[in-house]
């Protein structure tokens, strides 16, 4: 089992469009002004290589320095400096000589170090510098096991993203999704940049719909393990799997409440789609929408209040809205062939969705104070989007040569990347909440 | 003696006049022995004799039986009931009209054989996203159950799920190939 | 049916047995006949049964045909009306959504409308302040009045040059018009009229009349020109000179003021 996990395990890499190109390389750095969306100008900070006073230790130290520098770079906020020509390379603040810093134009400084403690423990430790105040903005000490050195300096990232921008970083949390590879499917956990991709449940029948708990620590989707849908609810931790719903008919589209104490749910039992409630625990199922048409793709209002979903109650789907207690559905959606798969942005001000225009499927976004809509890609198939814990940016399936990709862009638009893995079908994004 | 001899012949015509009046006068409820005199190992006078007359309601494991040996009609390539596709026009659930001979066929096996169980499986082609294929797909299998329940068959019989498009040949550059995915596969719960 | 049938003959092939067990009580003949009129019995219901089994055969084809084509086309237009009526549904939605957004803009553009008028309101002399605002009011007049016709008739006196009775009928005008749209004109044409009648310091008074009364008329650079013209007519020439300043300075832009520039070089002049 493990092996052929091993085997299967992707290599995400980061293909990168032409718009996120511009966006990330150095050499094109005056490009990232337009792609920050709101701050005008990008931070220019220094990440010194972290250092240790333990040659073992030499390459998890420069592990941190270069994940902590590649969040930052690729947040499209900041302008990461080269630091390799630099002699001096302290790794506490005190060692900080300020000038030289001053010279190459950084504003912001950031050093630390890795070190080894009894037990086979790391400390990490980093000090965030403003180097024209010079005075530190922040800094912390991490006591960890080896396996948590990329989370850390993820989390060392978003320290810094939070200081510097006054948002929430995302660097420290995960997505989750989907890959065929040779037949079988797999749902898998990465890291936000993609890397360090875990297996969570693999078969040789269809995935679909990944979806988080709140808290991060568990996962629902349906499997087609028994020939038909089925919703499991998995615990990422112990792999403990709990058949949350499997009525007679399909059993699919999980949806969390903002609590994490239910679901909405979409049964058929005999007849169509419908949309449900059902405890976490898998009792107290609720019928929610009554219709002889197809409900389904439920959505919670960061609110808890509604329940979005798609519904071809009208003829074609559109995004319909009804309050999480039951009663009458409104329409919510009225321009487009159609619209599906609608998404809450975590202010609850936007709605993104897959938008139907003419047989083109692409990620729209809908201010839901002014109804005003952005089509925010250009596929002819996009799906399955979701945002980021902080808003800032959306996760969305797409297709390149005839295979599944994940791509990302941020919710201005302006930002684009792609995230693709090698041989395999990538799928069924889902970004999950912030861990802390 | 005498009396108790015509009190027993008495009886016997009674209990032969109740069983042919109860025949006359309701001939509408027995159908279930009317559906086995049509089928067609229900020719009971050649059956081997298997023990008293009392063991009549054997016939319809007889059936089974009929299907548990080699020729299997719903393998038989040649029986309509080897063909197990019913494909639907785009954005559509209705079922077309040449596909009623398929269900008729299937829907008097179910009726023969009370322990038989279909598993309607629809399926969509990959165009829309995959939640709501899978809600297209189910509501393919649905109208193909209305068709067999209009044939007699009992829901305990049928379940309907969908594949949406997970089954669906990916990238499909023309429409022949998206009709081919739109479709509900009937497949029999033991096979 | 059939078992039912089956099982009565096994019941009576007991009974027929149980009664040959007993042939001993009854004579030979008289069983025989019993056997006979059950056997005539057995055959005639056998008949009826199955004249009945070809019955219900018959019946239950008729119904079967019925399901299948009865009932599938019943199914399949439901199915056809049940998206007719998705349909329809989603284009009254998307009606009412229509009826709805429509409604919404009129609200607004209503009360953008009324904001507007409330500022135009509350700011009347603002409005006033623009003479052509006012001139423009003063042509929609009634020009069918006798107000008016009076007017015109006094101007087209003073055309012909017919300037004492030109006179006479601004005179009466202005008597009998104090209020009227077209006082200052009445006023000024009185004035000219003076003035070609070389009553000068007349014309003077009256054109300065127009001056106090009708600031904002039109014709106030017209009655200034004229007033200074009576002016140099009366050796008045630091008046004249000064009213014509005056003109220049106030209505830079005046038909009349490149006349009134002459006139005050030619003044300028003569010292």
């Amino acid at each position: 089992m493990n092996k052929l996990l091993n085997k299967l395990r992707p290599v995400l890499l980061f293909i990168i469009s032409l718009f996120a190109s511009l966006a990330i390389s150095p050499a094109n750095a005056a490009l990232e002004i337009e792609i920050s969306g709101g701050s005008a100008q990008q931070i220019p900070i220094a990440v010194v290589p972290f250092g240790s006073s333990v040659a073992g230790q030499s390459s998890n130290a420069t592990q941190v320095g270069n994940i902590i520098g590649a969040d930052l770079r690729r947040s499209g906020l900041f302008r990461v400096l080269e630091t390799g020509g630099v002699v001096n390379r302290p790794t506490d603040i005190n060692q900080v000589k300020y000038a030289e810093w001053a010279a190459l134009q950084a504003q912001a400084l950031v050093v630390g170090s890795v070190e080894a403690l009894p037990g086979n423990r790391l400390k990490v430790s980093f000090k965030l510098a403003d180097v024209l105040k010079q005075t530190q903005l922040a800094g912390m000490e991490y006591n960890i096991a080896p396996n948590q050195l990329r989370m850390t300096a993820h989390k060392i990232a978003d320290v810094i993203y939070q200081k510097l921008t006054g948002e929430a970083g995302i660097f420290a949390s995960r997505i989750a999704y989907i890959n065929k590879s040779k037949g079988r499917y797999t749902l898998q956990v990465a890291d936000a940049d993609g890397e360090n991709p875990q297996t969570v449940v693999s078969s040789n029948e269809p995935i679909i719909s990944p979806a988080w708990s709140p808290d991060g620590s568990k996962i629902a989707y349906v499997s087609f393990e028994k020939k038909k849908p089925i919703i499991f609810v998995q615990s990422l931790m112990t792999g403990q799997r709990l058949t949350l719903a499997n009525f007679k008919g399909n059993n699919s589209a999980p949806a969390w409440s903002p609590d994490g104490s239910k679901l909405a749910i979409v049964l058929t039992h005999a007849a169509n789609s419908q949309v449900y409630t059902i405890n976490a625990d898998g009792t107290g199922l609720k019928q929610l929408t009554k219709s002889s048409a197809i409900d389904t793709e439920p959505t919670w209002s960061p609110d808890a209040k509604w329940i979005y979903f798609s519904s071809d109650r009208g003829g074609r789907p559109q995004i319909y809205k009804v309050s999480s207690i039951g009663g009458e559905a409104q329409r919510v959606t009225f321009e487009g062939t159609g619209n599906l798969s609608p998404r809450f942005s975590p202010d609850g001000k936007f709605l993104v969705m897959i938008r139907n225009d003419g047989g083109k499927y692409r990620v729209a976004l809908q201010d839901l104070t002014n109804g005003q809509v952005q089509l925010l890609s250009e596929g002819g198939l996009d799906e399955s989007p979701s945002f980021a814990p902080n808003g800032r940016v959306l996760l969305y399936a797409t297709r390149v040569g005839g295979r599944g990709a994940l791509a990302a862009v941020s919710s201005d638009g302006r930002v684009k990347q792609r995230l693709s893995e090698s041989g395999g079908d990538v799928r069924e994004p889902a970004w999950g909440p912030l861990l802390n | 003696m005498n009396k108790g001899m015509f009190n027993k012949k008495l009886v016997g015509s009674l209990v032969l006049a109740v069983l042919l009046s109860a025949c006359k006068s309701t001939p509408m409820v027995d159908k279930p022995a009317g559906v086995e005199d049509k089928s067609p190992s229900s020719s009971s006078v050649t059956q081997p004799a298997d023990g008293s007359a009392d063991t009549s309601g054997v016939k319809e494991v007889v059936i089974d039986s009929n299907a548990n040996n080699g020729n299997n009609p719903l393998n038989d390539p040649n029986n309509i009931l080897s063909k197990r596709n019913i494909y639907f026009d785009f954005d559509s659930d209705a079922v077309k009209a040449e596909f009623r001979p398929l269900i008729e066929a299937h829907a008097k096996y179910l009726v023969a054989n009370d322990n038989a169980k279909l598993i309607l499986q629809g399926n969509a082609d990959e165009r829309g996203t995959r939640e709501y294929n899978l809600s297209l797909g189910q509501r393919r299998s649905v109208s193909v159950k209305k068709s067999f329940n209009l044939l007699g068959v009992q829901d305990k019989q049928i379940e309907t799920v969908s594949f949406g498009e997970e089954k669906a040949t990916p990238n499909c550059a023309d429409e022949n190939c998206h009709q081919a995915n739109r479709r509900v596969d009937v497949v029999y719960a033991n096979e | 049916m059939m078992k039912k049938l089956i099982l009565a003959g096994l019941i009576l092939t007991a009974q027929l047995f149980s009664i040959s067990s007993h042939a001993a009580l009854f004579d030979d003949t008289e069983a025989r006949k019993k056997i006979l009129e059950l056997e005539k019995s057995m055959q005639s219901q056998s008949q009826a049964s199955q004249a009945m089994q070809a019955e219900l055969s018959r019946r239950l084809s008729a119904l079967e045909a019925i399901v299948k084509n009865g009932l599938a086309d019943t199914q399949a237009q439901i199915e056809v009306l049940k998206q007719e009526n998705a349909r329809l549904k989603g284009e009254l939605e998307l009606a009412n959504h229509n009826v709805d957004a429509t409604q919404q803009r009129q609200k607004d553009l209503y009360t953008d409308i009324d904001a507007r008028l409330r500022q135009l309101e509350a700011a009347p002399v603002a409005v006033a302040a623009q003479p052509d605002l006012v001139a423009a009011t003063l042509v929609t007049v009634d020009k069918n009045s006798q107000e008016y016709q009076l007017l015109e008739l006094a101007n087209g006196l003073s055309k012909e040059s017919k300037h004492k009775e030109a006179f006479n009928a601004y005179d009466k005008f202005v008597k009998d018009y104090p209020n009227s749209a077209f006082a200052a004109d009445a006023i000024y044409g009185l004035g000219y009229s003076q003035f070609a009648l070389k009553n000068y310091k007349s014309a003077i008074a009256t054109q300065q009349k127009l001056l106090d009364t009708h600031v904002e008329s039109p014709l106030v650079p017209d009655a200034m020109l004229s007033m200074a013209n009576s002016q140099i007519q009366l050796g008045l020439v630091p008046g004249a000179k000064k009213t014509l300043r005056d003109l220049i300075a106030k209505f830079p832009n005046s038909d009349v003021t490149p006349t009134a520039q002459k006139r005050l070089k030619a003044l300028e002049a003569i010292r």
